[in-house]
């Protein structure tokens, strides 16, 4: 069985559910499924059916219970505050245990667990190889994924350095200042996938006057792994993330990927405390409490340093990440940083805080799923007429942007910090009005 | 049924009715038909045979025709929001699920009308509408998650009914399958015009019928302006009594409220109030109302006028505000109230059971305090919180739901509530509906009409293959 007590902490919020409904209303998934199954309150239901044991577990079991984004619409809006993300996470775990997971899913998370380094060392060499198995699209910005469960599916190319390489900060090599210290944890993506992004977060917070470190000892926050049932797993990276931030003695964390921020606010302590992990619980209440996202931190805890006109207008609509909003309500703070600069305008799109459908690693499973949720949002951005989408969140980017690309649109999508950083360093962003050619 | 089908036969049977993919016969797909947001479905289990994902009229005639040749029980659901039972399958049969099909066919501001298929949401609908500057004012609280057919079928009300009335205030027309499978349109000109009193008012048999009568298939609903202007007042009393005398005075005045909610408070709740606004304390406060009136600026700007002289007369302490951000406030420090007086006992659930009863205002104060009474005799506890200016008292019954003994207590105390209810003279239900939880107080409530109620139900449902056991308990069902 699973940890008892992180079985327990479920239970507690399965009873908690008195399945009035309400979360029927924001559910992306049953939008598009329709059965009281795909709703948080079905599937909450059915996952207290299997931790009590009153249902078996069985592939149909599973296949509902899988069905989910956990991009905690449902817990934010829930009157009686049921964490369906909590509950999911120990059905996940139990139905893992009893059924065994994709071979290749598996595999990718215990090599995002265990062998960051080792993915760091080779990571060259399959920078390379991608671009020999897989087709360029976009520019060369993504590669076409026609295998697997994603045909068809454009995805970023990994780089061909990543981002610890290149930023790490050595134990000792910098001294304690009188300035704000910040430890950035960048997370799978930006590590692997974006180093760009890191590279633009780095900049921003050295132009606004704080000391950066890069822990060389972080790895994934975990996200995955607990959203898929590895709960064991998942404790051992949370302790090894907690021990890699403790060690540099931060005044504050940072992160620019909306999901490492709601791990390392809220599902750290949380997971701990359940399953009895009580040594790590100081050290992850204190990371939590200093950890921010870069556009909260930039806008709360510094002034913000004003950005130089852009070269050239810009117009942008923005994107409202799930793991940005809800729970974590950061709303205001990306959008203050986006106004802030001059010869940017904001076009806000309909429905902005709509699931772009990526999920993660849900997208892997389900990427037919994912695609229907993701049309919704690309007609909205389209609708906006805007030149660029930004989101605070490196997954949803993704997502928006393979989305883009089914459409043959080959407009930017970024991050706030990046449209800060090229704003500072008066680069231009690349202007195409074609977004608004979606259909 | 059970009898009859496995699943894979049912399956058969239903694909060779409607697409594959509007089918559901899997346990793990039915389990989660087995609930509403009632206490009575935690504690009984009814899972129906096959759920039906409706899109469209010709599913539901198709379906209706082969259950009534296979007598088959058909249960109508929209979001199952409900508390009482009314979409459980309390005999098997097949669910339709009718919140997918959602579209609003029309809507016509000029006419102030729309039409809809009943899967749309409350909120959904009023969304749509607010670019036209309407809405649809009964709100049941639960808006966001159920929908117009459900609100239609259970008439339902909710916080501003004491205004603008129940959902038959606004149901123009009906689309209805009827137990044969015929289809019928209901309503003046079949639900086009705003007034009509030509021939029986068919929309009033079927608003609150729950399904027993037929299946709605479309609303055409009258829609009304939003109001321009909104004020609140909240008031907390020494007790009861007090709370009545305001609120008739209240309407003596010539103030509508659009809203006149209570908490019959647990001690020190009213604290709770405080955060929001300093000097809502009042120990051992027994009542708080919170009043809103609504219309245009003038008219609000009087009766809010009104309200607060009122308040300053007979309330121990009240605060008012006429801002979108106040009244806010306002509502959040009811909400506080409430969600403090739910939690005096340590660990227990809030569950609905006796949970939506309606007294003639004169016995308000007494079967408030007789209802505490009950459940302090039966060794749980309770919440009371309503429609006040209506007599409609909603329960929450504390209980420690893994005790057998309290969860035997609850059962209890909700048939003392629907017992000392009917003693004198009240409904055992405002707007929540019969359901399975309350048909057996149906004959002691309606005495010799439920025979004639079942008469029509006869003419409509001849197989009685519509929601069998919901509303007549002594019916027997199709199978």
């Amino acid at each position: 069985m699973p940890n008892q007590g992180l079985i327990n902490l479920a239970l507690l919020h399965v009873e908690k559910c008195n399945r009035c409904g309400f979360c029927r209303a924001v559910c992306p998934i049953l939008e598009e499924l329709g059965a009281e199954s795909a709703a948080p309150r079905g599937r909450v239901y059915l996952a207290g059916q299997i931790l009590d044991g009153s249902m078996p577990v069985t592939k149909g079991m599973a296949d509902r219970l899988g069905k989910c984004l956990v991009c905690r619409h449902c817990a934010a809006f829930c009157p009686l505050g049921v964490r369906a993300d909590l509950v999911f996470m120990a059905a996940r775990a139990l139905i893992v245990e009893k059924l065994g997971m994709d071979r290749l899913k598996g595999s990718i998370l215990k090599t995002l667990a265990c062998r960051w380094n080792t993915v760091m060392a080779f990571e060259p060499a399959l920078a390379t190889l991608q671009d020999i198995a897989m087709r360029r699209v976009d520019g060369g910005q993504t590669l076409r994924v026609d295998f697997v469960r994603m045909k068809g599916r454009t995805l970023p190319r990994l780089a061909a350095r990543p981002f610890l390489k290149e930023r790490v900060t050595l134990k000792g090599t910098l001294e304690k200042t009188s300035r704000i210290r910040v430890g950035f944890f960048a997370g799978c993506f930006v590590n692997f996938v974006q180093p760009e992004l890191g590279r633009a977060t780095w900049d921003v917070l050295i132009e606004n006057g704080v000391d950066v470190i890069v822990p060389s000892k972080q790895t994934c926050c975990g996200t995955p792994i607990l959203t898929s049932g590895k709960i064991e797993l998942a404790v051992a990276v949370i302790k090894q993330n907690i021990d890699a931030l403790w060690e540099i003695k931060p005044d504050a964390v940072v992160t620019s990927c909306a999901s490492c921020g709601t791990s390392l606010k809220e599902w750290w302590t949380e997971i701990l405390v359940a399953v009895g992990e009580e040594a790590y619980l100081e050290k992850a209440q204190r990371i939590k409490d200093i950890t921010y996202d870069i556009s909260e931190f930039l806008v709360e805890q510094v002034e913000l340093k004003p950005a130089p006109a852009l070269k050239k207008p810009l117009k942008v609509t923005y994107h409202d990440s799930c793991h940005m909003t809800h729970g974590r309500n950061l709303r205001s703070q990306p959008r203050h940083i986006l106004q802030e600069i001059e010869g940017l305008t904001l076009l806000e799109m309909e429905g902005s805080e709509d699931c772009c459908g990526c999920g993660g690693f849900f997208s892997y499973g389900e990427y037919g799923l994912t695609k229907k949720i993701n049309v919704k949002k690309l007609k909205h951005i389209a609708a906006t007429g805007a030149d660029a989408v930004v989101s605070g969140c490196p997954g949803c980017n993704v997502q928006i942007r393979d989305g883009l690309n089914r459409c043959g649109v080959s407009g930017q999508v970024l991050h706030t910090v990046q449209i800060l950083d090229r704003a500072y360093k008066g680069s231009t962003v690349e202007r195409n009005n074609t977004l608004g050619g979606i259909s | 049924m059970a009898q009859k089908w496995d699943s894979h036969s049912l399956q058969q049977a239903l694909v060779s009715i409607v697409k594959p993919e509007q089918v559901l016969t899997d346990p793990v797909d039915l389990a989660c038909y087995s609930y509403d947001s009632g206490l009575f479905s935690a504690l009984n289990y009814y899972k129906p045979d096959g759920v039906i994902l409706v899109r469209g009229l010709e599913d539901v005639t198709k379906v209706i025709k082969w259950a009534r040749t296979e007598k088959v029980p058909i249960i109508p659901r929209g979001a199952s929001t409900g508390q009482a039972g009314g979409t459980l399958a309390a005999s098997g049969g097949i669910v339709l699920d009718l919140s997918t099909w959602n579209k609003i066919e029309s809507i016509e501001p000029e006419n102030r009308m729309v039409f809809c298929r009943p899967g749309i949401t409350h909120a959904k609908l009023n969304q749509a509408l607010e670019p036209y500057g309407l809405h649809l004012p009964p709100d049941p609280s639960s808006g966001d998650g159920c929908t117009i057919g459900g609100m239609a079928a259970n008439n339902s009300s909710g916080v501003r009914s004491l205004k603008y009335g129940p959902m038959n205030h606004y149901v123009l027309g009906l689309e209805i399958v009827t137990g044969s499978g015929e289809v019928i349109y209901t309503g003046g000109a079949a639900g086009k015009v705003l007034k009509s009193v030509s021939g029986l008012n068919l929309n009033s048999l079927f608003v609150g019928s729950e399904g027993t009568l037929g299946i709605i298939t479309g609303v055409w609903l009258m829609v009304v302006q939003r109001p321009a202007a909104r004020a609140a007042v909240l008031m907390v009393f020494d007790n009861a009594e007090n709370a009545l005398a305001a609120s008739k005075e209240i309407q003596r005045r010539g103030v509508i409220p659009a809203a006149m909610e209570f908490v019959y408070c647990a001690p020190e709740a009213t604290k709770a109030a405080e955060e929001f606004h300093h000097g809502l304390y009042v120990p051992d406060a027994e009542i708080e109302i919170i009043c809103e009136v609504d219309g245009n600026q003038a008219s609000v700007a009087w009766e809010y006028a009104q309200v607060q002289e009122v308040a300053k007369e007979y309330a121990r302490a009240w605060h008012g505000a006429d801002d979108w951000h106040g009244i806010k406030e306002l509502w959040e420090a009811n909400d506080a109230i409430e969600t403090f007086s739910s939690k005096i006992r340590e660990g227990a659930k809030r569950t609905s059971a006796g949970e939506d009863v309606c007294v003639k205002l004169e016995f308000l104060p007494m079967v408030l305090r007789e209802m505490q009474n009950i459940t302090r005799k039966n060794g749980i506890g309770i919440v009371n919180f309503g429609h006040w200016a209506q007599g409609n008292i909603h329960s929450g019954l504390l209980v420690h739901i893994e005790d057998p003994r309290e969860v035997e207590a609850a059962v209890k105390t909700a048939d003392e509530i629907h017992r000392l209810v009917l003693e004198v003279g009240g409904a055992t239900t405002a707007e929540h509906g019969v359901g399975l939880v309350r048909a057996s107080y149906m004959e002691e409530e309606h005495g010799a009409s439920l025979a004639w109620m079942a008469q029509v139900k006869k003419a409509l449902d001849p197989d009685n293959i519509l929601n069998p056991g919901k509303i007549w308990p002594q019916m027997k069902t199709a199978r």
